[in-house]
């Protein structure tokens, strides 16, 4: 179940925005997962399967953190 | 939604301090409880029970000894009530003080059998939460206040971490390279028997690297935390040596005198070492005979007669032409003499630069003995501070002949650590070092650049033998995503606790500017006129501690108690009046440990307040503890401290 991002603090949700803000070239959709599995282990509600599902992903995109460009 | 911890309430048996049989019940859910306990009642033990109800960690043999109501008592025990998120939660700790044993029990409303189970067993998201060091930000004592700011206990940004469960993005972390190791794994076992032989390696070496890895940031953190502390103790060595020498007038006017000179002395060496280096630049002016040969290299380069706009270039194009200059044929065989001769002759930027060099020996108004007057003023003046840092030896130890042992051992500690740091200084140097140079003469297994680099380097290695190369770059993205969150988000923590801390101390310390500068490992507080007064008073000290405990507490996802001990002892009146007008408001549950003296000014601020429960807990002489409730008992309690008291 997804967790709330509400009861987050807004310091780490700015932080969700920044690092994971969809811009030119990247993979929204990842993005997007990362975001999730990122809320949801804040709040100790995720598993392995979920953490699988995000590397496969970033297995079909090109999504490069800063500095490995 | 913030998951809410509230004490409703504990029970002691045959604890020291009189502690025998006293309860205290909190059902009604006070806002507040003050709670005044004379010293030598119980307070610090009721602190250490309370943390060790709360993480669940076993008391140690002394601890569990030194709980013990008299000899008599051969076993004890504490029990805590809390309401977590609206559900009852009792914890047990058993005390069997023969043994010198502890033993934990719970008791929760989910348990079907409605009884107690062994063990401490609070809800699981509370047991990462819970920790010793984080119990004592919110079961929370003077003393801890002087370690907050202290850098080497990192202690503010691991209570943010904690807090916020910053902490759990490495759980996230250490999940995706779980899952690596899987594939990699997986992978392996796929592989024929001839090639597991290789990944074994592969995976063995990697292992190692990383091994080696995390021993070199341990080593990193030791030094660094070693020159802290011993760079703090040079800074009291040198300041006791100060204080002790300046009670002997003769002995600091000479002191003083040699200290100007060597001071002297530093300022000419720095700039004689600048001029030195920049004379060295010059070839010209190191040695008369280098000046000679320099000289003579140029008029031997002008009898050259170089061609002036002949190049290599030119011999190279005159290869490729049908005809020479002096038109005779050019064939294969002349093509290739032509070439071969071209690199006797200078190209055009060699030729210019020769000229330059021709022309600055020419120019030069050098006499070839700069360098080595430079050099020989340097060398006396670095005698000069020789002998006068002979001559302050000299005094030190004839204060020490005079019998002064104190100082005797001073000096020799200062050696001792100086000689330490230069040591440390210079392992942390092979240690952290980007520095090309250093990488040159370093193994891998010595620098942590490089060693990092070598594990990503065996990385690569196995992924490639596993075939799992791209869920590997795939994880490392995962994780360099996931680290990037974390460090931007401990950053916005820090800076909202901070300006949250700041808001509070400008509140709680009026009239002087008091703020937290940075939240790093430790409160920076901000420098203007803290070094003309020598730093923090123990109140303000207290004030910084509260302003960030109720700034960081106050806005974190867990709704938790705030115990204190003693909050005000050390605080003046105005000073008190602030904190118990502020502090209050930020908790919903507040429980507060007071002496009599701290009455005045603190306590007295919350008697307006319409929830709050007072109770006072005395001893008469050798007698069990006892309680009273309410506020007219509480005022009227007087006692001279630390002996027993009573009510009047």
């Amino acid at each position: 179940m997804a967790t709330d991002e509400k009861d987050l603090d807004p310091a780490i949700t700015a932080a969700l925005d920044k690092v994971l803000a969809a811009s030119t070239g990247e993979d929204v959709e990842l993005l997007a997962r990362m975001r999730n599995l990122i809320v949801n282990c804040l709040s100790d509600n995720y598993d392995q399967s979920d953490v699988r599902a995000v590397i496969e992903l970033a297995m079909e995109g090109d999504v490069l953190p800063e500095g490995d460009h | 939604m913030a998951m809410e911890i509230k004490v409703k309430g504990w029970k002691y048996q045959n604890i020291r301090g009189g502690l025998r049989d006293l309860h205290i019940d909190l059902d009604e859910d006070p806002r507040w409880t003050l709670i005044q306990m004379p010293n030598g009642t119980g307070k610090t033990t009721t602190m250490t029970l309370l943390r060790a109800a709360l993480t669940g960690i076993d008391l140690t043999e002394t601890e569990v000894a030194e709980l013990r109501a008299d000899d008599r008592a051969e076993s004890g025990s504490f029990e805590l009530r809390l309401d977590i998120d609206g559900d009852p939660f009792r914890v047990n700790i058993d005390l069997d003080f023969v043994g010198r044993r502890c033993s934990f029990s719970t008791t929760r409303a989910q348990l079907q059998s409605g009884g107690s189970e062994p063990g401490w067993h609070l809800p699981p998201q509370l047991r990462r939460l819970l920790t010793p060091e984080f119990a004592r930000l919110f079961v929370f004592d003077g003393e801890f206040a002087k370690d907050i700011r202290k850098v080497d206990k990192d202690r503010t940004t691991k209570s943010i971490r904690t807090l916020y469960r910053l902490d759990q993005l490495d759980a996230l972390r250490d999940s995706v390279r779980k899952l690596v190791d899987e594939e990699q794994e997986r992978a392996a076992n796929l592989t024929r028997a001839k090639e597991q032989k290789g990944i074994t390696r592969l995976t063995n070496a990697l292992d190692e690297a990383k091994l080696t890895l995390q021993m070199l940031e341990i080593q990193q953190r030791s030094y660094r935390e070693e020159q802290a502390t011993k760079t703090k103790r040079l800074a009291e060595i040198e300041k006791a040596i100060a204080d002790r020498t300046a009670q002997d007038e003769q002995y600091k006017k000479r002191m003083d005198a040699l200290t100007r000179d060597v001071e002297k002395l530093n300022a000419s060496i720095s700039d004689l070492t600048t001029t030195g280096l920049t004379v060295l630049r010059s070839p010209t002016k190191i040695s008369p005979e280098l000046l000679r040969r320099l000289r003579s290299l140029g008029d031997r380069l002008t009898t050259l007669q170089l061609p002036k706009t002949i190049s290599v270039e030119f011999f190279h194009e005159l290869a490729r032409a049908e005809k020479c200059v002096c038109d005779r044929d050019i064939g294969e065989v002349e093509s290739a003499a032509i070439i071969a001769g071209a690199s006797k002759y200078l190209a055009e930027d060699q030729i210019t630069v020769i000229n330059r060099m021709k022309k600055a020996v020419r120019e030069t108004d050098a006499t070839g003995e700069e360098f080595g007057e430079s050099a020989r003023t340097l060398r006396t003046k670095l005698r000069e501070r020789r002998s006068i840092e002979q001559q302050i030896d000299q005094l030190q130890q004839e204060k020490v002949a005079g019998g002064d042992t104190e100082l005797q051992s001073l000096l020799k500690e200062q050696i001792e650590i100086k000689d330490r740091l230069a040591k440390v200084e210079q392992l942390l140097k092979t240690l952290t070092s980007t520095d090309r140079q250093v990488h040159l003469q370093a193994e891998w297994h010595e620098n942590i650049h490089l060693c990092r680099a070598e594990v990503k380097t065996r990385e690569k290695k196995l992924a490639t033998a596993t075939n799992t190369y791209n869920f590997v770059i795939a994880a490392e993205k995962v994780k360099a995503l996931i680290d990037r969150v974390a460090t931007e988000a401990l950053e916005g923590l820090r800076e909202s606790v901070r300006e949250a801390t700041n808001e509070k101390l400008s509140r709680l310390v009026t009239g002087e500017p008091l703020q937290v500068s940075r939240i790093g490992s430790a409160l920076e507080l901000s420098s203007e006129g803290l070094a003309e007064k020598g730093g923090v008073s123990e109140g303000q000290s207290l004030s910084v501690a509260y302003a960030f405990l109720t700034s960081l507490l106050s806005a974190a996802p867990y709704k938790l108690p705030f115990i204190v001990d003693s909050p005000a002892v050390s605080l003046d009146t105005q000073v008190r009046r602030e904190v118990g007008d502020v502090i209050p408001e930020l908790f919903d549950q507040m429980i507060v440990f007071v002496i009599s003296s701290e009455r005045d000014g603190f306590a007295d601020a919350f008697y307006p307040r319409p929830d709050v429960r007072y109770i006072t807990v005395w001893r008469e002489g050798a007698l069990a503890t006892q309680k009273r409730d309410g506020l007219s008992d509480f005022q009227t309690f007087h006692s001279i401290e630390p002996a027993a008291g009573g009510i009047q």
